[in-house]
């Protein structure tokens, strides 16, 4: 199998999981419904393009390892959603306008939001498409490096600080996602190439074969883009890879 | 194409950007704290000032938006032009005349008397719509029916525009808009602004002050208050990447694939202001205890179309102030190193480059040129010949 080979590096990332009233909780790992929103953006793709972007994120698989372990930190701010464009119902395309619900501080009162970030790391991640359909991986390599929008790490502040895409080897083959994460040198937090690499967090898809040290766990990282809900789950092997894996 | 803005602004003692407990806002980055302006607060400042700048364009291409966007998308679509004319017309002057506008559109050429911003979104709208009433029996009482039951709808759109108020429509256009759960109606910011931090490691100090209440009675003594505040000074990089095409098409509502074709004094207007208010407008709290009022002292603007990247690992290491070197000059250095090591990395991507700066920059190919020209010709470079 042929997968692409992807250097996540921003000062903060962001990979959005289950939201918990005013708290923007994150993931160790990115979710697919995310990294399907980072290729379509890629390929220019619209929020209304349902079905594309359903049919990419069934067939999207990935493995991801932190090169370099990150800090978590949490952004305070506030909304006020009593500033005069968000105090009235907004227009939609189903033919009437809408309003937030609620009472009059839910509607028009000052907002906090906690925001969570992974703040100093390095991931890679090894990201491949199953399928024959098109896009292909030659598609988004092209679009990753020259996409149609700017691309973000989860939220729109988390700007990548290098190109997306490993610049000695943005292809890789192997047998399977794990085995190309194994292959594929560890960075340190500069982007050189480390000598000899520890132990790594990292997961990567349960089909993989036997040996690898993983726990399997079901995450919630689905989308359902026609109705715009996080909806679905899947199960994914979070672990440790590298030297004297056992 | 993308347009990047990186810059570099100093701070004197002072408290930018508060969290919840009151002090400074931070980030890790390289192993050391450093001091942090969100992105939040950044455009909530250059939103602010951007509102009262007087010579924001008036909106006078968007004016054409029936006439240049969706009477050709119409006839594109198999519609002959008298029919697309009487339909667009028809529906125009309800939709206005729901939202209090009378007599606010010329029958010969479409042309709205006042100015109103619509985008992609509202195009794809009112084209499915006129799509629709054309498949009827008798169009025009379809356009009454739904402009009846729609009525409240397409004055939220009108005002969202900018009806009465073209400032609106501006904001909505550079900042997004995004106000109901309909995706659809929803309008993307094409202006990305990244977290500003130090570029070097945080020092902060505590300002302990009292409040002496001069109304005391003499019998009464010490201070009427007691409290604190954090207060720390540094150079903030800051980091900003619009993407033109989408701006543009937020604009004129054009598709975001046709924005060459499309009159640009708008955007370019636009996109001048932005990076005037970028490296001039202070994002500080504490206006009146620690006037926190600085400019810019380097600003790179970038031109292209590979995919934007931020100069933030250009300090990674965080830079060590020294007497020899100036500070900012030291982390302007540190800029054009990275700059240098990332293209010896990944090739150069054919990225025009524009510089201004009060330091020295250690590159031959971009000379410091006064602010307004390098966006001149930054500018030039995104807008001028086709790359």
């Amino acid at each position: 199998m042929k997968a692409l080979v992807l250097r996540l590096d921003a000062p903060l990332l962001s990979f959005g999981t289950v939201m918990v009233d005013q708290h923007g909780f994150i993931d160790r790992f990115p979710g697919t419904a995310m990294l399907t929103g980072l290729i379509a953006n890629a390929l220019g793709w619209r929020h209304g393009d349902f079905g594309l972007l359903q049919r990419l994120q069934d067939r999207i698989r990935f493995a991801a390892r932190w090169d370099v372990r990150p800090q978590p930190i949490v952004d305070y701010h506030t909304v006020d959603l009593g500033q005069g464009k968000m105090r009235h119902p907004g227009w939609t395309t189903r033919g009437w306008p809408e309003h937030r619900a609620g009472g009059q501080d839910a509607r028009f009162g000052i907002h906090q939001r906690y925001r969570h970030y992974w703040a100093d790391g390095l991931m890679t991640c090894v990201l491949t498409l199953t399928g024959a359909d098109a896009p292909d991986l030659d598609a988004v390599l092209a679009a990753l490096r020259r996409p149609a929008r700017p691309l973000f790490l989860g939220r729109k502040t988390c700007l990548p600080a290098r190109p997306l895409l490993d610049p000695e080897m943005p292809v890789a083959e192997g047998e399977s996602l794990l085995e190309i994460l194994r292959r594929v040198p560890v960075w340190d937090r500069q982007g050189c190439p480390v000598a000899q690499a520890g132990k790594r967090e990292a997961c990567w898809p349960p089909e993989a074969e036997a040996g690898a040290c993983g726990e399997i766990r079901r995450v919630y990282d689905l989308r359902d883009w026609a109705n715009q809900l996080p909806a679905g789950s899947r199960q994914r092997v979070d672990g440790l890879i590298g030297d004297g894996e056992s | 194409m993308f347009l990047q803005i990186h810059y570099l602004t100093s701070y004197h003692a002072s408290l930018l950007n508060r969290d919840d407990a009151g002090l400074a806002k931070r980030i890790p980055f390289g192993g050391a704290p450093r001091l942090r302006v969100s992105s939040q607060c950044q455009k909530r400042h250059w939103r602010e000032w951007l509102l009262k700048q007087t010579d924001l364009p008036r909106g006078f291409r968007s004016r054409h938006f029936f006439s240049r966007i969706l009477k050709p998308r119409l006839m594109e679509a198999g519609m002959d032009e008298e029919q697309a004319h009487e339909l667009i017309l028809h529906l125009a002057k309800g939709i206005l005349t729901a939202a209090g506008e009378k007599d606010a559109l010329d029958k010969e050429t479409l042309e709205m008397k006042q100015p109103v911003l619509f985008g992609q979104p509202e195009a794809e709208y009112l084209l499915a719509l006129l799509k629709e009433a054309a498949a009827q029996q008798d169009p025009k009482a379809f356009l009454d029916q739904k402009i009846r039951e729609g009525k409240k709808n397409f004055q939220a759109l009108l005002r969202e525009a900018g009806l009465k108020d073209p400032a609106a429509g501006f904001e909505g256009a550079l900042f997004g808009r995004f106000v109901t759960s309909d995706v659809l109606a929803r309008v993307d910011a094409p202006v990305h602004v990244a977290h500003a931090f130090t570029t070097h490691a945080l020092q902060t100090e505590v300002d302990f002050f009292t409040v002496v209440d001069d109304l005391a009675c003499d019998e009464e003594t010490g201070a009427a208050h007691a409290n604190d505040m954090e207060l720390g000074a540094g150079i903030f990089y800051g980091y900003v990447a619009v993407d033109v095409p989408l701006l543009v098409s937020n604009l004129t509502g054009c598709e975001r694939e046709e924005w060459r074709g499309q009159d640009h004094s708008d955007a370019r207007r636009l996109l001048e202001r932005l990076v005037q208010a970028i490296t001039q407008v202070t994002p500080g709290a504490k206006l009146g205890a620690t006037a926190p009022y600085a400019h810019a002292e380097c600003v790179l603007l970038e031109a292209g179309d590979a995919q934007p990247r931020s100069l933030a690992n250009a300090f990674l290491d965080p830079v060590r102030l020294s007497r020899q070197q100036h500070p900012i000059a030291q982390s302007a250095a540190a800029m054009a190193d990275y700059l240098n090591r990332l293209e010896g990395m990944y090739g150069g991507n054919g990225e025009r480059r524009f510089l201004s700066s009060l330091h020295p920059w250690p590159r031959e190919q971009e000379p410091a040129l006064p602010l307004p020209q390098a966006i001149d010709g930054a500018l030039e470079a995104v807008f001028g010949g086709g790359a």
